[in-house]
């Protein structure tokens, strides 16, 4: 016999999602889920980020890593106010290990979180942590053909950006499929090229700055 | 991997969703193509994950939708194999939609056929 339900398969998750969604709108922090390949550069950029607009805004970070604490020390550099998150096994963050996350930062003093997700562009996708907005980070090293492989992170994005682009006279990297696929699968994201090792990431602040009110 | 996430919530769920008086035979998922499943891991990840568990044994039935695209110009929406497929009007800016959906669909009980009533 058969009984129908729906049900979202992710619902326990995404109640969470809510909660922490609510805590963080009410400390007035704007949240980004930042998701990326494996060495896409997401430490990179926050570490430029620190050094460019470390000043004009407090920022958080919680950093979702599988089992090292190597980023968290990279960044505990420019920032007090940085968790580390083991993720274990896990391919990605969960509402609930962000929750945890919450708990252990002082969100009052806080106008940005972000979410270095795990590397990874497929897994982090579909849980909602309570973010604001989930941004999406390429780079010119990973080949011009990855928004049609993860159409799901650029559907998704509220913002991507294309990192590295100084490897672009480099790599064999064509910009307009790049570009073709992206506006394809998701007509209205915004897309920003930059560079974070050299620090080339302007139009990246203003967009966070703008987001969070500074 | 994902799956294995996956499976691990769908047991919760599955449990709030079954009558305390029924025998569990099936589970049946839906699931969007966005969503990168692949049958064999999730097949592999529901049996780790019912291992040791009341529902060991529970058979997972998956079924992979496939993409559903929106035509911007004659405003149709239909079903493709392909996420990058044109619409019949020529049209060749098609954008997915509802394409990521993961939902627990159904449940499937033994049969009270052979019971007195
Ligand atoms: N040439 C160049 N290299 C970069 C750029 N950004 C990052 N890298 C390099 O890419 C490598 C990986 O950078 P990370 O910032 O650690 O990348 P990640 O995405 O945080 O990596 P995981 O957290 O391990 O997934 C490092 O060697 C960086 O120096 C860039 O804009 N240009
Ligand atoms: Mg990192
Ligand atoms: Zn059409």
């Amino acid at each position: 016999m058969d009984i129908p339900v729906v049900e979202n398969v992710l619902k326990l998750n995404d109640e969470v999602a809510s909660i922490n969604r609510k805590t963080l709108t009410q400390a007035g922090v704007y949240t980004v889920d930042l998701i990326g390949s494996p060495g896409s550069g997401k430490t990179s950029l926050l570490e430029a980020t620190f050094k460019q607009i470390g000043q004009k805004a407090r920022i958080g970070v919680l950093v979702g890593d599988l089992t090292t604490a190597r980023d968290a020390t990279r960044i505990s550099k420019w920032c007090p106010d940085v968790v580390q998150i083991n993720t274990g096994k896990g391919c990605h963050l969960d509402a609930n290990q962000v929750r945890q996350g919450l708990d252990r930062l002082k969100l009052e003093e806080l106008d940005i979180l972000v979410i270095e997700n795990v590397g990874n562009l497929i897994c982090p996708v579909g849980f909602d942590l309570g973010q604001n907005s989930k941004v999406g980070l390429f780079s010119i090293a990973e080949g011009d053909d990855k928004p049609a492989k993860h159409p799901y992170i650029v559907q998704e994005a509220e913002l991507l950006l294309l990192n590295k682009m100084d490897l672009l006279p480099h790599v064999t990297f064509d910009m307009d499929i790049f570009k073709e696929d992206i506006t394809r699968i998701n007509p209205t994201v915004k897309l920003l090229e930059v560079c974070a090792t050299n620090g080339w990431i302007n139009e990246w602040c203003d967009w966070l700055l703008a987001k969070a009110g500074k | 991997m994902h799956e294995f996430s996956l499976a691990t919530s769908l047991l919760d769920l599955v449990r709030a969703n079954c009558p305390d008086d029924e025998v569990l035979e099936s589970i049946t998922i839906e699931a969007g193509p966005m969503r990168g499943i692949e049958p064999q891991a999730m097949q592999w990840a529901w049996e780790a994950a019912t291992n040791d568990t009341d529902l060991h044994g529970v058979k997972f039935e998956l079924i992979q939708q496939p993409w559903t695209l929106h035509c911007p110009d004659c405003q149709t929406t239909f079903e493709a194999d392909d996420m990058f497929t044109d619409c019949d009007c020529g049209c060749s800016r098609t954008s997915p939609v509802d394409c990521d959906n993961l939902r627990l669909v159904r449940l499937t009980v033994k049969d009270h056929a052979n019971e007195l009533v």
